[in-house]
């Protein structure tokens, strides 16, 4: 059996987050920006490894269609035994699930799978459109909000749905299809530290793709356009008293804003290499007495 | 790193359209023109960095309003006449189909320029010669003043009519506007002259009539000087004034702002600020432009890679990043940022010596690292060969390594030979020049690449013949580059304290004070080996047989290279050449008298004549191997451009 699942990271909400208004868009509040792969997708990744594990001869190949810098969800896969991993990049500029769905939908296109697995819904946009329209735009069947496999096998999934006030419906779908899961659909597996180190060593395959929105049946996304950022401050910089003669000024920018004669008395440049460049830093610093 | 590049690749609005990155390819010329049109050559040019995924594209290094600015010097577009509808409309669709913005830069020249192509006389706000070119302008009459307005506003139109996004004016590089800006060139004392207001009047008349051509769904930017670097000119507190006084009027959509300007050689050096000057430059220029003005400002000066761009815009030092020569080293440059694959970036180095300082000489544009450049419609699709063959390279230089690459790419099974321990042939010494440290990002992004691909890299092997036919080649490139050439002289190459330039830059100059440097080679090779002794404190004169020392240094290599021989106290003696050595003197003669002189108590002869071809391998293959291509200095000594492009060239036939 072959299977695909999509994943995404998202901001780790459990550090402090703010909104920035100008954009709307989410950030860590005056922290590095630290991800994690989105738990719903986290659940569909460690259903499709079990399903690899029931049914021998299967593959779980991992997709997400992310920007470079954005693979952790890809390394979290690897770490739990992917078969393959890739980073699938649009030829375009346009945002928004409907996109990311068309991304990836183009790419099952080309290569068959039986079962695509998704989350439910991701922790930043929550518009739990993404598998949905995987599936229209395949013209697969389709399950969402799946809690519990019950079977796996010939051809068919049979599956526990999430219906209101904790009821449950069980679904049978024709594969291939498209499945979306809950969080509590399965909890991840434990991997060792050693394996998560060895994960991020794994240099990530990129596929590009050409996405013409215009030829699909695509739902239209307010948030398609992309957010415009504030107008960033000017910083002050070192700037030239234009009194000076323009030979003087050029001289200065030429060496990047230190006048030459006045560097010499104030300051040295040194050079060598890091070792000796270090020692020597750190001997004008204790010299100085700054550290 | 997640969002890296957060501002570079976000849009932005500039009045009715939308710009999908912050990346613009400003106005240059390319001198690929046909007759004055921008034919297929230019549009395929720009076709690449439209591809690439430059946000907005200024095209056409100020095309000309009217017959009476000087244009065929530079081959610029001939934006006067309504031919050029029809290959405007060509231009701009090539560009859209790609998502870029497309605009064109108009001007006039005023009196900048020569009148010695078109016998049209040069006009300008007073009867005051450009420094540079030196030719005095007649003075412009009111009637004249109306004719141009006009034709700047006809001119607009065409480009509207050609379906391009927008027009920029250009009043910057001293051309017309800002020759009437300038107090030390404006000495009107109609209502064009005077005051700031009255020298700001023709830009306003200009400003106001190209609005109302074009009207409000157009784009109309205007591309000025932060600081122009002249005596008594435009310097950066005036022109934060003019720039307020634009925004406040109205009309402009954007700041372009360079440094610099074209009135003066030094000035016009630092419009284009090569390796000599440190990168971005001049973002501290459109910075203060950007506090005075509302409008987007677009940051320029050797912002050659994405994370100083980003830097820049995070600074808001501007809107949006000029990356010009950049994009010219690479067009592909957006894309490749996008996707964080910043190591396949071929980086601009800053030479110049390839794109603008042939532009400068009237001769088309090319890039010592891109040889695709102006051969976009030969050269930009790269075919997988028919018949895979094994390919071997010798000589690790530039050319070696561009030979290598291309036809690995093209499916070839190749090894390099490169007798030292590292790739990079010549370039490792050019690079220990002062201020040429950027030489070795030429080598270093080859490496990358001919790793990436593949090829089998031999380090430390001196290739014989031997060696090359145990490999069995099907085709065997020969790279083996050059050493400095010693000319015949009488005494030269027994004299114990001669050395060349190059092992100059090596570190091997023998002790002594006293040191004269004989530049007969014309660029960089004497200029860096003199630069390089007075870093380390010895006195130096520089000797040429030619009318100045470094003679064929480009217009933005010279001024930098001369501004900071002067300041370390080189001395320099032209039309002179050497005769002969003996015991400490030197004999010189002059080249065009024949009278000779002397130098007594030379601690150091350093001489730079050139390189003289390693070809023994060459020869020596000669009919034992099916194909074999010589290229490169080992084939004749000539320059990083040359060796580049004719690898490029060779290899693509294997």
């Amino acid at each position: 059996m072959k299977l695909a699942v999509c994943v995404k990271e998202v901001l780790d909400s459990r550090l402090p987050l703010q909104v920035v208004a100008q954009t709307g868009e989410v950030a860590h509040l005056g922290s590095e920006r630290v991800a994690l792969i989105n738990p719903s997708d986290r659940a569909a990744l460690e259903v499709s490894l079990i399903l690899r594990d029931q049914n021998p001869g299967s593959r779980v190949e991992v997709f997400s269609a992310c920007a470079a810098g954005e693979e952790d969800a890809l390394y979290f896969a690897v770490a739990r035994g992917a078969d393959s991993v890739e980073r699938l990049v649009q030829n375009g500029h346009l945002a928004g699930p409907p996109y990311t769905a068309l991304l990836l939908a183009n790419r099952f296109a080309n290569e068959k799978f039986d079962l695509i697995c998704c989350g439910d819904e991701t922790l930043d946009n929550s518009s739990a459109m993404v598998g949905p329209l995987i599936a229209e735009l395949l013209d697969y069947p389709q399950v969402t909000g799946v809690t519990k496999v019950r079977e796996c096998s010939r051809g068919k999934l049979l599956a526990e749905r999430s219906l209101d006030r904790g009821h449950r419906e069980l679904v049978e779908m024709e594969l291939p299809g498209v499945a979306t899961f809950k969080i509590e659909a399965a909890e991840p597996r434990y991997v060792s530290v050693r394996r998560l180190e060895q994960a991020r060593r794994r240099e990530i395959a990129v596929r590009q793709l050409d996405i013409e929105p215009s030829k699909s049946r695509l739902p239209g996304w307010p948030g398609s356009e992309k957010k415009v950022p504030p107008r960033a401050r000017v910083k002050k910089k070192f700037t030239p008293d234009a009194n000076l003669p323009p030979a003087e000024r050029v001289k200065m920018i030429m060496a990047g804003g230190m006048a030459p004669q006045q560097s010499s008395q104030s300051s040295a440049i040194l050079e060598g290499d890091p070792d000796y460049l270090s020692e020597q830093l750190f001997r004008f610093l204790r010299h100085h007495e700054f550290v | 790193m997640p969002n890296q590049f957060e501002l570079l690749f976000s849009p932005l609005q500039i009045r009715n359209k939308t710009v999908k990155n912050r990346i613009v390819s400003t106005a240059h010329v390319t001198v690929f023109t046909e007759d004055g049109m921008p034919a297929e050559r230019e549009r395929r040019y720009y076709v690449e960095k439209a591809k690439g995924g430059a946000g907005m594209l200024i095209g056409f290094g100020s095309s000309s309003v009217h017959p009476t600015s000087p244009a065929l010097d530079w081959r610029v577009v001939e934006m006067f006449d309504d031919r050029v509808i029809p290959y405007l409309q060509r231009f701009s669709e090539s560009m859209h189909e790609y998502g870029a913005l497309v605009l064109a830069q108009i001007t006039h020249r005023g009196r900048r320029g020569h009148s010695n192509l078109s016998w049209q006389r040069l006009l300008g706000p007073s009867r005051v010669k450009e420094p540079n070119h030196r030719e005095v302008p007649g003075v412009l009459k009111r009637e004249d003043i109306d004719m141009i307005v006009q034709a700047f506003a006809e001119a607009a139109m065409r480009v509207k009519k050609g379906g391009f996004d927008g027009v920029e004016l250009s009043a910057a590089h001293c051309h017309l506007i800002d020759q009437f800006w300038g107090p030390h060139i404006n000495f009107r004392n109609d209502e064009f002259g005077g005051d700031l207001a009255h020298r700001m009047r023709f830009g306003f008349a200009v400003i106001e009539r190209v609005r109302e051509a074009v009207g409000d769904d157009f784009i109309v930017g205007i591309r000025i000087t932060g600081d122009d670097f002249v005596e008594g000119g435009l310097n950066n507190d005036i022109m934060c004034e003019i720039a307020q006084r634009i925004s406040e009027h109205g009309m402009i959509d954007y700041f372009n702002v360079i440094g610099g300007s074209g009135e003066t050689l030094p000035a016009e050096a630092a419009c284009v600020p090569s390796m000599n000057f440190p990168l971005a430059c001049f973002s501290y220029l459109s910075g203060r432009i950007r506090e005075v003005v509302r409008e987007p400002v677009i940051a320029v000066g050797r912002i050659n890679d994405p994370v100083v761009a980003e830097r820049v815009l995070q600074e808001g030092q501007g809107d949006l990043v000029a990356m010009t020569r950049a994009l010219i080293a690479d067009p592909y440059l957006p894309l490749k940022a996008r996707e964080g694959r910043l190591d396949e970036i071929r980086q601009c180095m800053g030479y110049n010596e390839g794109c603008i300082d042939r532009q400068y000489r009237g001769i088309p544009i090319g890039c010592v690292q891109n040889p695709v450049i102006g051969y976009e419609a030969e050269w930009s699709d790269l075919p997988k060969a028919e018949k895979i063959k094994k390919v071997v390279v010798v000589g690790g230089g530039p050319a070696g390594m561009e030979a290598a690459r291309i036809a690995r790419l093209r499916g070839h099974h190749v090894v390099l030979y490169e007798k030292s321990d590292c790739l990079g042939g010549q370039l490792n010494i050019a690079k220990l020049a002062p201020k040429r440290t950027d030489f070795d990002g030429v080598a270093r992004w080859l490496e990358i690449q001919l790793r990436k691909q593949g090829v089998e890299i031999c380090l430390g092997v001196g290739a014989s013949v031997e060696t090359v036919l145990a490999q069995k080649p099907d085709v065997v490139v020969v790279a083996t580059g050059a050493v400095p050439l010693v000319p015949p002289i009488p005494g030269l190459a027994e004299c114990p304290y001669a050395i060349s330039a190059w092992d100059v830059l090596l570190g091997k100059t023998p002790p002594g004070k006293r040191v004269l440097v004989i530049d007969d080679q014309g660029g960089m090779e004497s200029t860096g080996a003199a630069e390089f002794l007075l870093d380390e404190q010895r006195e130096v004169e520089i000797i040429t047989p030619h009318y100045s020392v470094g003679e064929d240094l480009g217009p933005t290599n010279k001024p930098p290279v001369y501004t900071r021989l002067n300041a370390k106290g080189a001395k320099m003696l032209a039309t002179w050449e050497l005769r002969g050595v003996e015991n400490g003197t030197v004999r010189l003669r002059n080249y065009y008298g024949g009278n000779e002189t002397e130098r007594t108590q030379v601690d150091v002869l350093v001489y730079s004549y050139g390189g003289r071809s390693v070809d023994d391998l060459a020869n020596a293959l000669e009919g034992k191997v099916a194909e074999l291509y010589n290229v490169g200095d080992s084939y004749a000594p000539r320059s990083l451009h040359h060796a580049v492009i004719e690898a490029h060239k060779y290899a693509r036939q294997i």
